[in-house]
């Protein structure tokens, strides 16, 4: 069998660039909400190191990537198929953002036809087929035996699906 | 007489339908989460956090509890069917069990991991049994300071194994303390980095981040790789091994047992280091070496029973002192956390039925375990040949709706779906996770320490080191961290996480 998945061993200075920023970020955060003193530390105290150790740390890393070298930044993606993940996370921010909307059966059969024909598209009835059983399946775990309040979605589609739903259950 | 009044206490809470049900949905989980590579026990657990919020906190932590050593049994199976390991701990087991399946041994190979899984298993709960207690009274001496100083042992222990590159594993313990800060500040209830946004008020919860930085980036970074899975066709017959099987794998299994507990106990610990440790020690000992990477069969047992030892040896510091060892441990602690108990040496005396219920429950979960994976083997092997495009939109279901369910706002769901993307960056640049979420966990109790201490002492520092107990702690993450740019032990360091990232 193979498995590809791309080696990224070596450094890279983006990455530690990045998070060098975000730990300076969040030491400034510290030093604003008030260090406080060593005998009565304030909310900013534990913040403050926290973001100085980040800080410190990605200095190290940066300044080992500088001293080796390193490889292109694409060759991190180098035989990867990066929009399907790209394409994924997009719809699940889409899903999230519409969830409440649509409601949940419509928007998770949606995303699940899609998601179900992204690696190898079957066929539509194969793909209908296991979409509907994935939706019924969530909702049954989830609304009926968690009770957890899953989004019904504005008035007319809270209708159809109330309706779909209480046919699928009696079939 | 004591242990046995604690364990018919214990057995009183774990025969309860609803903890036996919990133990079975857990175990059952578990072993389907090890068979089936791309999604580990930490992934798995994360899905599920939102789930145990609607059962008892016991019932929660004997299925959490239940997928953890579920998963040890199962990743045997893809190890020794396809030579992929189903989880972390069982990447040596691919050595010689892909070679037993090889030679027509598969069913020996199956068979023997889990007769030893379950022999691990169980003297490693025998050993919590008798451990956690006198360390739970040894940790009562703790103050501020002590607990301090152990978080930051944990913490380095975690990060020394975590990653080949301890500079990267500490930034993210860094990281994680930084999330832990989120929120409103637990002495002073100032707001911080909550950008005047009410949802981030409560912090950012355990569940969310841990579904993103390991479910969504795990699904993420498999969608862009072609998986290609080929299960090796054999004749499973025998699944008992034979006489002589047994007879050489007896002193393997009973080595492991203890290499695996005591190894699992340690912060940091856990079933990778056990079973890796104890692969090394049968080769070391067994009179021809030469065996071993072509179908040994004590290259099988050792570290199985080890794998699944360790995972018992875990629990003590998680339950003794409220330190968890690994990631694992970590989302277990959240979840006590969020059902309002809070771990540790008090925790024997203030919830016995908690504590000797999951131990009880994981005797059960064990015995079961044995019985799901020696007949059920065909199953698991059918399950093998389910292709991914129908798991991976599960999965993520899972996560989505699971995330919803915690607040019943979209609100969680985006910050799962952050902590996706954040955590599938960090993996593309070889950023160990697990230092992050334990550094969650711990970072607010951390922080509390800290400041309680520097509150006790007037300000002064020294009194982390005039503190024989916080002294020792301290001496040793110091020697771990000096030592970790040692080149011999780097090399070892980097074997392991290379083999771990083989995955």
């Amino acid at each position: 069998m193979a498995q590809v998945r791309a080696s990224t061993k070596e450094e890279h200075p983006l990455a530690s660039a990045v998070l060098l920023a975000f730990g300076l970020a969040v030491a400034y955060g510290g030093l604003h909400y008030g260090w406080g003193s060593l005998d009565s530390p304030g909310a900013g105290f534990v913040p403050f190191f926290a973001g100085a150790a980040m800080a410190g740390f990605s200095a190290i890393t940066l300044v080992q990537s500088l001293v080796k070298g390193w490889h292109p930044l694409a060759q991190r993606w180098a035989g990867a198929k990066w929009q399907r993940a790209l394409i994924t996370i997009i719809c699940l921010v889409l899903y999230s953002v519409f969830l409440r909307d649509l409601g949940f059966p419509i928007a998770t059969f949606v995303l699940a036809v899609y998601l179900y024909r992204m690696l190898t598209p079957s066929g539509w009835g194969e793909t209908l087929l296991a979409a509907m059983l994935t939706t019924l399946g969530l909702y049954l775990m989830f609304q009926v035996w968690l009770e957890v309040q899953l989004p019904k979605g504005s008035l007319a589609f809270a209708a159809v699906q109330h309706l779909a739903v209480g046919v699928l259950l009696e079939a | 007489m004591d242990v046995i009044n604690n364990l018919l206490l214990g057995l009183g809470v774990a025969l309860q339908p609803s903890s036996l049900f919990m133990c079975f949905v857990g175990v059952l989980l578990g072993t389907l989460v090890g068979v089936l590579p791309g999604l580990g026990p930490v992934a798995a657990m994360s899905l599920l956090l939102p789930i145990t919020y609607t059962v008892s906190p016991v019932n929660a932590i004997i299925m959490l509890a239940g997928i953890y050593y579920g998963t040890m049994y199962g990743g045997s199976t893809t190890s020794i069917l396809l030579n992929i390991p189903g989880e972390a701990a069982s990447v040596v087991t691919c050595l010689d069990g892909y070679q037993m399946a090889r030679q027509g041994r598969a069913g020996a190979a199956l068979g023997i991991s889990a007769i030893g899984s379950f022999i691990g298993g169980t003297i490693s709960l025998v050993g919590l049994m008798l451990l956690a207690p006198p360390l739970a009274e040894l940790a009562l001496k703790f103050g501020p300071p002590e607990m301090f100083s152990l978080m930051i042992l944990g913490l380095v222990l975690l990060t020394f194994l975590a990653g080949d590159s301890m500079p990267k594993a500490l930034c993210m313990a860094a990281f994680g303390i930084f999330l832990g800060c989120i929120g409103s500040d637990i002495l002073s209830g100032m707001e911080r980095f909550t950008f005047d946004n009410p949802v981030l008020v409560d912090g950012v919860g355990l569940a969310p981040v841990a579904m993103g930085l390991f479910g969504i980036s795990e699904v993420l970074l498999n969608l862009e790789i072609v998986l290609r899975r080929e299960v090796f066709k054999t004749d499973l017959k025998g699944l008992l091994p034979n006489a002589k099987d047994l007879r050489d794998t007896t002193w393997p299994i009973l080595r492991a047992s203890v290499i695996g507990f005591f190894l699992g106990i340690l912060p940091g610990g856990g079933g990778v280091l056990a079973s890796f440790t104890s692969y090394a020690v049968e080769k070391k000992l067994s009179r021809h070496p030469e065996r071993f990477g072509h179908g040994a069969i004590e290259g099988v047992a050792g570290p199985e029973t080890a794998n699944n030892a360790g995972a018992g040896g875990a629990f003590i510091p998680l339950l003794t002192l409220g330190l968890p060892s690994n990631a694992v441990m970590a989302i277990l602690l959240g979840t006590m956390l969020i059902h309002g108990m809070q771990p540790g040496p008090m925790l024997i005396t203030q919830h016995p039925e908690l504590f000797w219920g999951a131990v009880t429950s994981m005797y059960i979960g064990n015995a079961m375990l044995l019985v799901l994976n020696l007949p059920l083997i065909g199953l698991w092997v059918k399950i093998l040949t389910i292709p991914y495009r129908f798991l991976f939109p599960l999965i993520l279901f899972f996560c989505l709706v699971g995330a919803y369910s915690l607040n019943n706002s979209t609100a969680e769901m985006v910050i799962m779906l952050i902590f996706g993307i954040v955590g599938y960056f960090l993996r593309k640049f070889s950023y160990p996770l697990a230092p992050a979420i334990l550094a969650l966990v711990l970072g607010p109790m951390l922080e509390k320490s800290l400041r309680q201490s520097l509150l006790m002492s007037a300000g002064d520092a020294m009194t982390f080191v005039e503190r024989p107990i916080s002294l020792t702690m301290i001496v040793l993450s110091a020697v771990l961290l000096i030592s970790s740019g040692m080149p011999a032990l780097k090399r070892k360091r980097e074997e392991l996480t290379q083999a771990s990232d083989n995955l």
